[in-house]
């Protein structure tokens, strides 16, 4: 079996990177996926916190690198999921405790036994960046509508196009669509014009996120919530389903109907 | 991927000799690995000048410059310049072009690490003649060019042209067609065409004109030289800031400031020019057209 390994990777933290993470991760699971998820944010982990798996953990990343463990021993079965494991990071080090080739090296060992690895990248371009994105093969990008989010993602894609990444793949998270119609929240159209790149899905703000991840069950369990039906979509798109766009509405609490509108092409120009 | 034998490889074929360097290297490694190998192979290299093809690397002047002072130092050849096989930076697939008449430094670099599009890198490949505003471009067989940063140290084989296109001569011109996001700058000695948008946080420095078909909204110096004459023109053109020449534009209030930060210039080309010491910006309206009344960009 030869599995991908994908990179979800922002620039900016608190863009919801990790939960991302958890939630494809979760929901790839959910269909039925052999998947691992592995939190490379060494030093600041949470990963485990979001998906609940915090006390179990007795091994980290660090210590399958420096083979103080074996790879299985550090691989946390999730609750609910047969087929999801997680991979901790090593809270008391840091980025520099392991290089791109080690982690690389690991990810090719995972990919024989699993359908997918997805790997929480840390915010920033440094050491822990690079350590991520050299080991992936793929990458999604998280932004939220804010110009701030958005810079850094826009130099993010940079790198990762230097990096000789295939195209990356874009999720807009936490559109609040009252904010967008009033015009005080960019549009997901001006966000895609200007990042050029493909959309890979629209999440709305969602309160249920948060509580989810604070119970520890990433919110795709909850297909109810407007924000775990989005992670659901993602996690059938990232598998290769042709599923379009939603348009996010506000309408009766977050409407999500079909228009097709920013098509998976959404970028205005597809140069490269 | 490339067992950790070297960093460099070396293959010669009658009198041409190519470099090929391990692009899933760091650039630090590279530059080690690349005078260890000239040192162990001190006694391979007669004098001489030679062009390295930098392929796809994107690297920074600084880098460029060290890459030449090792070569330089170990090996006694001299670099006479650095050029990529058309197209690199169109799809940073090109391989090393063949034709190169002298070593080639054929690697496909840390491009990952360091990637500042520079003058440096860029300028090669698809520095066609540009006439004008033709639109004739013709790319040149061997795309040959020296690379602008480091020419202080060679004489220009010709004449500066940067700017000087006005005359009609033919002049050297960038072509670039990737988009320019945030971090990304270029810096080049003569025109600058992106078919592309310039995204906020990039910037382009040219000696020359500045065309953009897209959105420019990163930064933009025209006439880096001192060319009062250079102008900028983009299709859309929403720029905190720029240049022509010395002057300094700032565009008028609270833009950036609209949500959407770029609604404000979705009203067609414009073209940025200086007078009486100001940058002005004035919907294009052909290049030959008088442009008298434009916006004062002052902030």
């Amino acid at each position: 079996m030869t599995g991908r390994t994908i990179v979800i990777t922002s620039g900016k933290g608190g863009v919801g990177k990790t939960t991302a993470t958890a939630n494809i991760g979760t929901g790839l699971a959910m269909r039925g996926h052999k998947v691992v998820v592995i939190d490379t944010d060494i030093g600041l982990r949470n990963l485990d916190v979001v998906m609940g798996l915090e006390n179990r953990i007795v091994y980290d990343l660090v210590n399958v690198i420096e083979g103080n463990c074996k790879l299985n021993q550090a691989m946390i079965h999730d609750k609910s999921q047969n087929e999801l494991y997680l991979i901790p990071a090593a809270q008391t080090r840091d980025k520099n405790s392991i290089d791109p080739e080690q982690l690389r090296e690991l990810c090719a060992k995972l990919e024989e036994d699993f359908d997918y690895v997805l790997m929480d990248c840390p915010a920033g371009i440094e050491q822990g960046f690079k350590n991520a994105v050299t080991a992936a093969q793929e990458a999604i990008i998280v932004t939220t509508p804010e110009v701030s989010a958005i810079r850094d993602a826009d130099r993010v894609i940079g790198l990762l196009e230097a990096a000789e990444l295939p195209r990356p793949k874009l999720i807009i998270n936490r559109i609040n669509p009252d904010m967008v119609k009033r015009g005080d929240m960019m549009d997901q159209r001006d966000v895609v014009s200007l990042l050029a790149v493909d959309v890979l899905g629209l999440v709305p703000a969602d309160e249920k996120t948060i509580t989810a991840a604070n119970k520890g069950v990433p919110v795709v369990h909850d297909k109810k919530a407007p924000a775990g039906a989005a992670f659901l979509r993602i996690a059938a798109r990232v598998d290769g389903d042709d599923i379009p766009l939603m348009e996010i509405e506000s309408k009766s609490g977050l409407m999500a109907k079909f228009k097709g509108l920013v098509g998976i092409n959404g970028s205005a120009y597809s140069h490269a | 991927m490339a067992a950790r034998t070297g960093v460099v490889q070396v293959s010669g074929r009658g009198s041409n000799v190519d470099f090929t360097i391990d692009d899933s290297a760091p650039f630090n490694q590279i530059a080690k690995g690349l005078r260890d190998y000239l040192v162990e192979n001190r006694g391979l290299w007669s004098k001489g000048t030679i062009g390295v093809n930098a392929g796809r690397w994107l690297l920074s002047e600084d880098q460029l410059a060290l890459i030449k002072h090792i070569i330089e130092t170990e090996s006694g050849l001299t670099v006479g310049r650095f050029w990529s096989p058309p197209n690199r930076l169109e799809a940073a697939s090109a391989g090393t072009s063949p034709n190169s008449p002298e070593a080639q430094l054929g690697n496909n670099g840390s491009s990952g690490r360091h990637l500042v599009h520079n003058a440096a890198d860029a300028p090669e490949e698809t520095s066609e003649p540009c006439v004008e505003f033709s639109g004739e471009l013709q790319v040149e067989s061997s795309s040959e060019i020296d690379f602008g940063p480091l020419q202080i140290e060679h004489p220009k084989p010709k004449p500066s042209k940067a700017g000087s296109s006005r005359k009609g001569e033919p002049t050297e011109a960038l072509f670039v067609k990737t988009t320019f996001r945030s971090g990304e700058s270029i810096n080049y000695h003569g025109d600058v065409i992106v078919l592309a948008d310039v995204n906020p946080g990039a910037e382009i420095i040219a000696e020359g004109d500045i065309v953009v078909f897209g959105s420019l909204r990163g930064m933009a110096h025209a006439g880096s030289a001192g060319d009062t004459r250079a102008t900028i023109i983009a299709l859309e053109l929403d720029s905190p800031r720029i240049q022509i020449g010395p002057y300094t534009g700032l565009a008028p209030g609270q833009k950036s400031n609209s949500k959407s930060g770029s609604k404000s210039l979705r009203n067609g080309p414009k073209i940025a020019y200086s007078r009486r010491r100001s940058v002005y910006v004035s919907p294009y309206a052909g290049r030959f057209a008088r442009y008298s009344r434009g916006t004062l960009y002052d902030g």
